[in-house]
């Protein structure tokens, strides 16, 4: 654990092949073959892509996690375990159940791990200190920069860790490196970068939230270095992503990127996708903390040539005034990374999944970061996030001035009018109500899955057909009594 | 034809008698005007729109000309004359065939400087394809027409695939067939014709195809005599006159009710010749390794043509489903069936969304085609039933929501693991073949046949016992089975019919009715 990085000789395979899993397998071969990584009887854990019940690329290639596993056992691994944490509120065992992973796995000769012990928790009576028992025997406390991580045995007791990363855009880190891939080796809950607020109003001035990021992800990395990193980005998803939106594509490029270190496969990576290093502050802090080389001179690379095989793809919006949504404007005020990145999915799920639903709730107004713009006109408001509900408290648009007549509104009959006079024109009293077309959306930064039934009251089930439907969808995989049992197991 | 083409004057109107001529290649009498009509409406759009045609027949091994036509033509599709030219009036290679544009170009010229005409298509035949078509035609008017059209599809893979005819400039419906062939990769066009066929219900329909010019009335039925037979195809092809309803009629309604009178059908459609036929233009435009945007768009087309109801198209009998009173009791249970107000614009995204959502972009599945009509006692509880009931077995193989290749599985390849009661040791033995399989699919033929009969032929009629009933069928598993159970197929499982409907209604029809 820890061990230092060993800076001199840092390899990295730039492979291009006719499918994804002979990449691998060629990348493996160009750094010397899978005995380099692996000895006879390791007990090795695969790292890869698990975020919820869905297809390639929301999830690593299984292909290439077979071509990986077969690897593995040729060089004689004794056991070969696989696993990653997925989306907040999702249980392991609920993704496998429906995916069938355990037994495909088990069929391909390695384990799906329950890092989340989530397949204990069918047993009817999981009182509290078996569940305690459980999360000793399952967990170690592992402390790095001042922060407490519950790390899963399994992986701290393998003797190898490999990294299997799909490439897709990301809308905070351009790209999911194998460097953010490997945060998933501790829950959610440990994975909340934002929550370390130093000073609330430099918070968003500092982006506080993008820091915490990187803070957390290499610590996290730090716990236990990967022996073998692989990129995988024969096909990267591009234009909206990690997840598969509406603006997504998925370019072939043919390209798999393999090497020892993280920072050195993923700097690489970037190079070879045509992306500024320059201003990556993952790669850079990476490099400041020693975790590896970002030096082209210092890489050796081997396989393709860097500089002649350069692929440009289409990253994520970088402003979330670029995401079109139908019927929706957005305006922003200073916002930190963790809104953008949460609206960000919002806005990509609405645009998405939501077609109907957008077309029958005309004009709305999201607005999102500290003190946004004045609306200029009062059709439904958004506010997405503590900072654009608290900064907008005292707004104009928070009140509807109503003229009431009812001051000069004396009725007067036909005789009235003829034998009297009015006396005095009194003025229209002016009546204040609040808006009740805001919709606040709180948290900070918002947690979409509340979003999606705050719309749904909002709105109205009738005006939200589509929401309706995929909300069902989504409660077949997001389930209440998981979620209060990852809880109880400290990972939520 | 030729006879009939040459003698009449463009723009005579309709003249009809009793005289009767075949369509080339087809047992289907017709009047001669409605031949002449429908090859000066269809050739041009899908074959070739300019005038005179030059018809070159090779020996099977390309080197010589046998013989050479030149057909003129009054207007493109309308062959007026023939004329058998001498051999060497062009001199012809071998490689000619390689480099079809150059060898065109030298036609033209030279027929230009002997014959002082312009040609402006070539249709090149080898010999064998004139077997081939010769073979065909042998008893045509004694063949059952399921069987003819059966044997239509393996003539046109034969000439094809054996790259027997070339026609330049290449027309749209050429390339798409060839695509198609070529995708096929082997697999028979007859076949998947006969599969199709036989989920077929019985019925019997009239189509009638309006236009200013001259309407055309398809009369289709397929007759079911006993289960042993094979059900009984007929075709027949007529202008209204010969019905004798008048042309002066221009009421649609009253046009069917004529049509369904004489005709004495279930079910008479009135659709527009032009619609239609550019519908079938788009269905050849298509690419064959269909991209989702493509089917989308297609999908939103056909939605939007079948929404406009009494505006594009017409019914007799009228569906009760579009008489408002019905439909607003209907509405008063929770039900907006409102056909003429189906998303055309959502539906397909939404359907993309969940494959999308749920498989990804770049998958594959295993599809099994069932029978279970011959097997009255299934064992349920493993899926060893398969290896029985098994009729086709495909691998359908998606990337970047393209659709790339459907693999043929041979049925000997379905072995299931007995011990095993899921499906899990099937998909790790087709993925160490195919690749990762994201889910095997089993299908019925009977849940085939209940839908296409419930929901494409029965499609405006409200019959909601049929329907549910149908939908039911998706929660057995000897109909249906999704494996894993992929969310969608969980929440199909998990909910009742009546409340599904109450979910995907709303998705499916538009909320506003103005």
């Amino acid at each position: 654990m820890n061990a230092k990085v060993n800076l001199e000789n840092t390899e990295v395979a730039i492979i291009k092949g006719t499918t994804p899993q002979e990449s691998v397998l060629k990348g493996i071969e160009t750094l010397g073959g899978i005995s380099t990584f692996i000895d006879e009887g390791d007990k090795v854990f695969i790292k890869f892509n698990l975020n919820i019940p869905g297809g390639f690329p929301t999830n690593t290639n299984f292909d290439v996690i077979t071509a990986v596993v077969e690897s593995c056992k040729d060089a004689k691994a004794e056991k070969i375990y696989l696993g990653s944490f997925p989306l907040k509120g999702v249980s392991i065992k609920k993704i496998s159940n429906l995916l069938n992973l355990e037994e495909y796995f088990s069929g391909i000769g390695a384990e799906l791990t329950y890092l989340d012990n989530s397949n204990l928790y069918d047993e009817t009576n999981l009182k509290q200190d078996h569940i305690n028992k459980i999360k000793t025997d399952s967990f170690s406390i592992f402390n790095n920069n001042d922060r407490e991580f519950l790390v899963p045995k399994v992986i701290l007791d393998s003797d190898k860790l490999i990294i299997v990363n799909q490439i897709n855009v990301n809308p905070l880190f351009k790209i999911n490196s194998s460097l953010l891939n490997s945060s998933s080796i501790v829950s959610p809950k440990y994975q909340e970068f934002g929550v370390k607020i130093t000073d609330n109003s430099e918070y968003i001035s500092l982006d506080q939230y993008k820091t915490n990021s990187i803070s957390a992800i290499l610590d996290i990395y730090a716990i236990k270095k990967p022996d073998l990193v692989i990129n995988d980005l024969f096909y990267v998803l591009e234009g909206a992503g990690p997840f598969i939106y509406k603006d997504s594509n998925l370019k072939k490029t043919n390209y798999v990127v393999i090497g020892k270190n993280s920072v050195s496969v993923d700097f690489i990576t970037l190079k070879l996708l045509n992306i500024e290093t320059k201003d990556d502050d993952l790669i850079k802090e990476a490099y400041k903390r020693n975790l590896g080389i970002i030096d082209l001179e210092k890489i050796k690379i081997l396989g393709e040539v860097l500089d002649e095989n350069g692929i440009n793809i289409d990253l994520c919006a970088s402003k979330l005034e670029d995401i079109n949504v139908k019927n929706y404007r957005v305006k922003s005020g200073k916002y930190c990374s963790g809104c953008f990145k949460f609206a960000y999915h919002l806005l990509n799920f609405m645009k998405s999944n939501l077609v109907k639903d957008l077309k029958y709730n005309p004009n709305n107004l999201f607005l999102v970061g500290q003190n946004p713009p004045e609306p200029d006109y009062y059709g439904n408001i958004l506010l997405f996030g503590d900072c654009a509900i608290n900064s907008t408290k005292n707004s104009d648009f928070r009140t509807i001035k109503k003229e009431s007549k009812k001051g000069n509104e004396k009725k007067y009959n036909t005789k009235d009018k003829i034998l009297k006079k009015q006396k005095s024109q009194k003025k229209p009293k002016n009546k204040f109500k609040t808006n009740d077309k805001v919709l606040e959306l709180p948290g900070c930064p918002p947690d979409i899955l509340d979003c999606m039934t705050m719309f749904m009251k909002y709105y109205g089930k009738s005006n939200m057909p589509n929401l309706s439907f995929f909300k069902e969808i989504i409660e077949t995989w997001v389930d209440p009594k998981d979620k209060k049992n990852l809880r109880a197991m400290g990972v939520l | 034809m030729l006879t009939y083409n040459s003698n009449i004057d463009l723009g005579d109107k309709l003249k009809i008698n009793d005289t009767k001529i075949r369509i080339p290649l087809t047992p289907v009498e017709v009047n001669p005007y409605l031949l002449y009509h429908l090859f000066e409406v269809l050739y041009p759009k899908f074959i070739n729109d300019h005038n005179n045609i030059l018809d070159i027949i090779l020996s099977n091994d390309g080197k010589n000309v046998i013989n050479i036509y030149f057909y003129e033509t009054k207007k493109p599709g309308i062959h007026g004359s023939i004329e058998k030219l001498p051999h060497d009036i062009i001199k012809f290679h071998k490689k000619d065939l390689e480099d079809i544009n150059k060898f065109y170009s030298r036609i033209i010229d030279s027929i230009v400087k002997k014959k002082g005409i312009r040609v402006s298509s070539i249709r090149i035949f080898k010999e064998k394809a004139i077997d081939y078509i010769n073979q065909y035609c042998v008893d045509i008017e004694d063949s059952p027409f399921a069987l003819l059209l059966s044997e239509g599809f393996d003539l046109i893979q034969n000439l094809f695939e054996q790259e027997l005819l070339v026609v330049y400039p290449e027309p749209h419906l050429f390339r798409y067939l060839k695509e198609l062939i070529a995708f096929l990769n082997g697999r028979r066009l007859s076949t998947i014709f006969r599969l199709t066929y036989a989920l077929l219900p019985e019925f019997n329909l009239a189509f009638v195809f309006g236009t200013e010019g001259l309407t055309v009335i398809l009369h289709l039925q397929k007759l079911i005599v006993s289960k042993s037979e094979t059900p009984y195809l007929r075709l027949k092809l007529m202008v209204p006159d010969e019905l004798g309803i008048s042309n002066e009629i221009s009421d649609k309604n009253e046009i069917l009710r004529l049509v369904q009178q004489h005709l004495q059908i279930d079910k008479a459609y009135y659709l527009n010749q032009n619609d239609m036929i550019s519908l079938l233009t788009e269905v050849i435009n298509l690419p064959i390794k269909l991209k989702e945007e493509n089917l989308s768009l297609f999908i939103q087309k056909i939605l939007f043509g079948f929404r406009s109801f009494e505006n594009h198209w017409h019914l007799k009998p009228r569906p009760k489903i579009y008489n408002n009173l019905l439909r607003f009791l209907v509405r008063l249970f929770g039900f907006n069936l409102n056909l003429r107000k189906i998303s055309h614009w959502a539906v397909p995204e939404f359907i993309f969304n969940i494959i999308r959502n749920n498989l990804g972009l770049n998958f594959k599945i295993l599809l099994i085609i069932s029978d279970i009509t011959k097997f009255k006692k299934l064992n349920l509880s493993n899926f060893k039933y398969l290896e029985k009931v098994t009729r086709y077995l495909f691998v359908i193989e998606i990337e970047n929501n393209t659709l790339v290749q459907i693999h043929s599985v041979k049925k000997e390849d379905l072995i299931i693991d007995k011990e095993i009661e899921s499906l899990e040791s099937l998909r790790l033995r087709f993925s160490a073949k195919y690749g990762y399989l994201s889910s095997i699919i089993i299908l019925d033929k009977l849940l085939l046949q209940s839908l296409i009969k419930n929901f494409m032929f029965e499609h405006s009629k409200i019959a909601p016992r049929s329907k549910i009933r149908t939908l039911k069928m998706f929660k057995e598993q000897k109909f249906f089975y999704m494996f894993p159970e992929l969310p969608p197929f969980k929440l199909i499982k998990k909910k009742g019919s009546i409340s599904l409907i109450k979910l995907l209604l709303p998705i499916i029809i538009d909320k506003h009715e103005f």
